[in-house]
C-alpha cells in the first residue's frame, strides 16, 4: 500500500510536460476524423480499429441502444466467438472463443482500462460492473492471448468498456424501465463541465431488481431468498485539463448486488457482493514521450449467504492496488514504442477463515514496438516479463498436506508475447498473421489454504473442506491466427474471417475440481490438469447504408480436444471441467435493424449448438446435463417524439415464454418497455 | 429464418451507387477541416484562407470554416493568412517564402512526400491523413499526441 502511495506522488514529479496539449485521447473526434471507431487497447498506442494488429471487434453506442439489451452480457452475445451463459439475472459468465464454466477465468474484463475481473476467484462479477449503458462510449472485444499488453489472465480475451469523456462528452440521460419478472431500473446519468470546459464531471446512478423464475428447476435446491435479485451502483468520472499539456482523472465507483449465482465447480449459491473502485490519474505529453500514471484499488466483500446448506456462510474480501506507467513515442516516421511498467498487490481474507492472511505481489515490465515497415505492410511486437511473489502466514490445520513454508512458494516468472503483421494487399483486402503467449496465473483461491470447516455448516472431511495447492503452475496459452478482412464496397458491407489454433497447458482446476484430494483427510485441492487445444473460426459480415438500414451475420466454429486428468469417464463425472463438451460447437447470429424519421426497429436472432455442463447437485455429486440446441430471438422498436425523449419496447427471447439454456435458472422471455430522457 | 435472409438480401439491393465526384471534393475538403482539430495552433474565429486554383472547393470550404474568411488567391496572398490550400510543391515553397509559420495543406500526397506541404488527406480507400515532419517543423505545427500516432508521417 505504500508503495502504490509513492508512486501515485511520485507521478507529479516524473512529469516534465512541454506541449500544450490536454492528452487523454478524443475518441469522438477521431473516429468522426477516419470514419471508424478508435483504440487503445490493442497495444496501448491509439489505433483506428481497421489498423489493430489484433481480432478486434467495437460494440459501439448505437449497437449497445439498438440491441435492447438492459446488461453488457446480452449485447456480447451477438459477438462471433463469444460464448455467453445466462445462468440467471444478473449472472452471466462470458468466455471468448470456447473454454466457459461458471466463473469463467479466462477472460479480462476492463473499465477505461482498470480490472473489474476478480482476482480473488478469477471471474468477472458482472452485477458489480458500475457505469450504465447510457454513458458507454464502446466495448472493445479482443479475441485471443493480449497478456503482453494487459498482463496475467487476458488469455481467452480482453473486453474493455470505455465511457464517455467528461471532458469532451456531454452525457445527461435519465431511463426508467420496467417489465416482466416484475422487472424495474432506474438510471441516471449528468454531466457538468468547469473552468471553460477544460474540466468536466460525470455522475451516474442505477438500481435494477426483478425476481427470480425457475428456481424449482435448479439442480441443487438452495433455501428461497426471498426478495429475488437486486444490484445498485454509484459512479463518478472526472478529469482537468492543466496548463503545459498535463490531465488529471480519477474515477470512483461503489455498489451493492445480491444475486443466485453459479459458483466455481458449478455450486449454485445465493450471493452478495459488496464493493468500491478507486482511481486516478495523469496523463502528459512530454519531450521524452506521451508518459501515462494510473493508480487503482479495487474492494470487493464476496459474501455466500446460502450456499453450500451453510445457514451463514463465507465472507471473503479482497484488496487489489495496482501502479501502472507507461511511456508512448513516436522515434521516427515508422516506429511507435510504448515502455510499461506495473505493480499489483493483491491480499485477501474474511471471516470464513482461521485468520490467514495471504496475497501476491507482481512486478512487470513490458514494451511495445510497431514498425510500418511498407506502406502496407506493419509489424508490432509486444513482450512483458511478469515476476509474482506469494505471501502466507497465520495456522493451519494440521490435516493439511502441506506446510506454511510450503505455502510461502517461490516466485513465479514468466515472459508474455504478442507478435503481429498486417498487410494491406489490396484497397479492399487485409490480412493479418498473429502469434502469442498468454499466461493464466492461479488464483488466490486456488494457491492458498482457506480452511471453510472452521465455519458452522461446515466439516473436516468432508469435499467442503476446499484448499489452494502450494505446487499448482500457471496455464500457459499459445494463439496461432491468421484473420483475412474484405471492404465489400458496393454493399457498404465489411466481410472478416478469423482462423484460429489455441493450446492450453497445465490447465488450473481450482480446488474440488482437479479431483485431487489430500492423503490425510480428503480435503479437495487445486492442480493442473492436463493440456487442451481449440481450433476454430468466425465469420462476421456487418454494414449499414444511407437509407437508414443496418445489419449484421456471424457463425462462429469451435472445436476443443482435452487431454486432462478429470472427467475421464462419461458416465461418471469427477470435475465440472469438461471443455470438449462443454462448448457449442456451432454459433449463429443475425440480426437487421432500420432508422427513420423518428423510429428504430431491430430485430436479432441467435442459434446454438448443444452442449454440456457438468454441475453439484443436491447430494454433492457431479451430475452431468446436455443442453438441446435452442434459438432465441430478440427485437425492439423506439420512438422518439421530440429529440430528448426516447420511449422504446425491447424483447428478450420473444420466441419462447422459457427455455433451458444452461445450469443455471431456465431463461425467462423478458418484455421491457423504457422511456429515457436526454438533454 | 428464411424471411430474416430474405429481408437482408432485399436491403442490401437497396444500396445506392459510389458517392458522386463532387461529393467526394466535399467530402474531401471535410476532412481536412477536421484535421484542423488537432493542430496546436488555433486560427482566430475571423482568420484568412486561401486557397490556390482547385485545390479545394471554395463552397465547401467556406462553409465548414465558419467566420473564417475564404478566398482563391496566389502563393504570394499566404502573408498573413491561417491556413492555404496549394496543389503543388512549387506552390507550397512560394507560399512558405511569403509567410513561414502558415499551415499547408496540399490537394495530393506528393506535396507531403516533396516536404513542402504539411498535410494532405486521402479519402478513399479509407481515410488517410499524410503529415510531412520537415514542413511541420519548419512552420513551427504540432500535433496532438494521439493524432499524431493514426497519421502517416513522412
Amino acid at each position: 500500500m505504500r508503495r502504490y502511495l509513492m508512486a501515485t506522488a511520485c507521478a507529479g514529479v516524473l512529469v516534465c510536460a512541454t506541449s500544450a496539449w490536454a492528452n487523454t485521447m478524443d475518441y469522438g473526434s477521431l473516429e468522426e476524423l477516419f470514419g471508424e471507431p478508435v483504440t487503445t487497447s490493442a497495444t496501448g498506442s491509439p489505433q483506428r480499429v481497421s489498423d489493430a494488429p489484433v481480432n478486434m471487434e467495437i460494440i459501439t453506442a448505437d449497437d449497445i441502444r439498438r440491441s435492447g439489451a438492459d446488461n453488457i452480457p446480452d449485447i456480447l452475445m451477438f459477438v462471433a466467438g463469444v460464448d455467453v451463459r445466462d445462468y440467471a439475472p444478473f449472472d452471466s459468465d462470458v468466455a471468448v472463443r470456447g473454454y466457459n464454466a461458471a466463473n469463467s477465468p479466462r477472460v479480462l474484463v476492463l473499465l477505461n482500462g482498470r480490472q473489474i475481473y476478480f482476482d480473488f476467484h478469477s471471474y468477472t462479477a458482472w452485477s458489480t460492473f458500475p457505469a450504465q449503458l447510457s454513458e458507454i462510449r464502446q466495448i472493445e472485444v479482443i479475441k485471443g492471448p493480449n497478456t503482453a499488453l494487459f498482463g496475467f489472465n487476458a488469455v481467452g480475451g480482453v473486453i474493455n468498456i470505455v465511457t464517455y469523456d467528461p471532458v469532451y462528452d456531454t452525457v445527461n440521460d435519465l431511463t426508467l424501465r420496467g417489465g416482466t419478472q416484475k422487472d424495474r431500473q432506474a438510471s441516471g446519468v449528468g454531466t457538468l463541465h468547469f473552468l471553460d470546459g477544460q474540466a468536466g464531471l460525470r455522475l451516474s446512478l442505477g438500481g435494477q431488481a426483478t425476481d427470480i423464475v425457475g428456481e424449482d428447476d435448479l439442480v441443487r435446491q438452495n433455501p428461497p431468498y426471498p426478495q429475488g435479485a437486486n444490484q445498485r451502483s454509484i459512479y463518478a468520472d472526472g478529469r482537468v485539463q492543466l496548463p503545459h499539456g498535463i490531465s488529471l482523472s480519477g474515477e470512483a465507483d461503489a455498489g451493492y448486488s445480491r444475486i443466485l449465482e453459479l459458483t466455481v465447480g458449478e455450486y449454485i449459491d445465493w450471493d452478495e457482493y459488496h464493493y468500491d473502485r478507486e482511481k486516478v490519474g495523469v496523463d502528459a505529453d512530454t519531450s521524452i514521450g506521451y508518459l501515462s500514471v494510473n493508480a487503482y484499488r479495487n474492494y470487493m466483500n464476496y459474501f455466500i449467504a446460502q450456499g453450500f446448506n451453510c445457514p451463514t456462510c463465507l465472507t471473503i474480501s479482497s484488496n487489489l492496488y495496482v501502479v501502472q506507467a507507461s511511456d508512448l513515442l513516436k522515434p521516427s516516421a515508422d516506429h511507435a514504442i510504448r515502455f510499461g511498467l506495473e505493480y499489483r498487490e493483491n491480499r485477501g481474507g474474511g471471516s470464513a477463515f482461521l485468520g490467514e492472511t495471504f496475497g501476491t505481489d507482481v512486478y512487470s515490465a513490458s514494451a511495445m514496438w510497431s514498425w510500418q515497415i511498407l506502406s502496407n505492410l506493419a509489424l508490432t511486437n509486444s513482450a512483458r516479463w511478469d515476476h509474482e511473489t506469494f505471501t502466507f502466514a497465520g495456522p493451519l490445520p494440521t490435516e493439511n498436506d502441506y506446510s506454511v513454508q510450503q505455502y510461502n512458494r517461490s516466485p513465479i516468472d514468466q515472459p508474455s508475447f504478442n507478435s503481429a503483421a498486417v498487410w494491406t494487399a489490396t484497397d479492399q483486402d487485409t490480412l493479418r498473421l498473429s502469434i502469442a503467449r498468454g499466461v493464466q496465473t492461479p488464483d488466490m483461491f486456488s494457491t492458498f489454504p482457506m480452511t471453510y470447516q472452521a465455519v458452522a455448516g461446515y466439516s473436516a472431511g468432508t469435499i467442503n473442506a476446499f484448499e489452494g495447492s502450494p505446487l499448482i503452475k500457471p496455464s500457459i496459452i499459445m494463439n496461432y491466427e491468421v484473420d483475412w478482412e474484405r471492404a465489400v464496397a458496393p454493399l457498404n458491407s465489411k466481410l472478416s474471417l478469423a482462423t484460429y489454433y489455441q493450446t492450453t497447458r497445465d490447465v488450473i482446476a481450482a480446488p474440488g475440481d482437479a479431483n485431487i484430494t489430500s492423503l490425510i483427510t480428503g480435503y479437495g485441492f487445486s492442480g493442473n490438469i492436463g493440456q487442451s487445444s481449440a481450433a476454430g473460426g468466425e465469420l462476421t459480415f456487418k454494414g449499414s447504408n444511407a437509407a437508414g438500414w443496418h445489419w449484421k451475420a456471424t457463425y462462429a466454429l469451435i472445436t476443443i480436444a482435452d487431454d486432462l486428468t478429470v472427467n475421464t469417464s462419461l458416465a461418471e463425472p469427477n470435475s465440472s471441467i469438461d471443455f470438449s463438451r462443454g462448448v457449442p460447437n456451432h454459433i449463429v447470429t443475425a440480426s437487421i435493424g432500420r432508422s427513420w424519421d423518428r423510429f428504430e426497429a431491430d430485430l436479432a436472432t441467435r442459434w446454438q449448438s448443444q452442449f454440456d455442463e457438468v454441475v453439484v447437485n443436491t447430494a454433492g455429486d457431479f451430475q452431468r446435463r446436455t443442453f438441446d440446441n435452442f434459438v432465441t430471438v430478440d427485437a425492439r422498436f423506439a420512438w422518439k417524439p421530440v429529440d430528448y425523449l426516447t420511449v422504446a419496447v425491447a424483447g428478450g427471447q420473444i420466441n419462447r415464454s422459457s427455455q433451458i439454456t444452461d445450469n443455471g435458472v431456465p431463461t425467462q422471455r423478458r418484455v421491457l418497455g423504457s422511456i429515457s430522457l436526454h438533454y | 429464418m428464411r424471411r430474416i435472409i430474405l429481408v437482408l438480401v432485399l436491403t442490401l439491393a437497396m444500396v445506392g451507387p459510389a458517392a458522386s465526384a463532387a461529393e467526394s471534393d466535399s467530402k474531401w475538403v471535410l476532412i481536412v477541416v477536421k484535421t484542423l482539430n488537432f493542430v496546436n495552433r488555433k486560427p482566430a474565429p475571423d482568420a484568412k484562407v486561401v486557397v490556390v486554383g482547385n485545390a479545394a472547393d471554395l463552397g465547401t470550404a467556406q462553409s465548414s470554416l465558419g467566420k473564417m474568411s475564404v478566398a482563391e488567391g496566389k502563393p504570394g496572398d499566404a502573408a498573413g493568412a491561417y491556413a492555404i490550400f496549394v496543389n503543388t510543391a512549387d506552390e507550397a515553397h512560394a507560399a512558405h517564402s511569403a509567410n513561414p509559420t502558415i499551415l499547408i495543406i496540399g490537394s495530393n500526397e506528393s506535396c507531403v512526400e516533396a516536404g513542402a506541404c504539411v498535410l494532405a488527406v486521402e479519402t478513399q480507400p479509407k481515410v488517410t491523413i499524410f503529415v510531412s515532419r520537415a514542413a511541420a517543423q519548419a512552420a513551427g505545427i504540432e500535433f496532438d499526441p494521439n493524432f499524431k500516432m493514426m497519421i502517416t508521417e513522412k
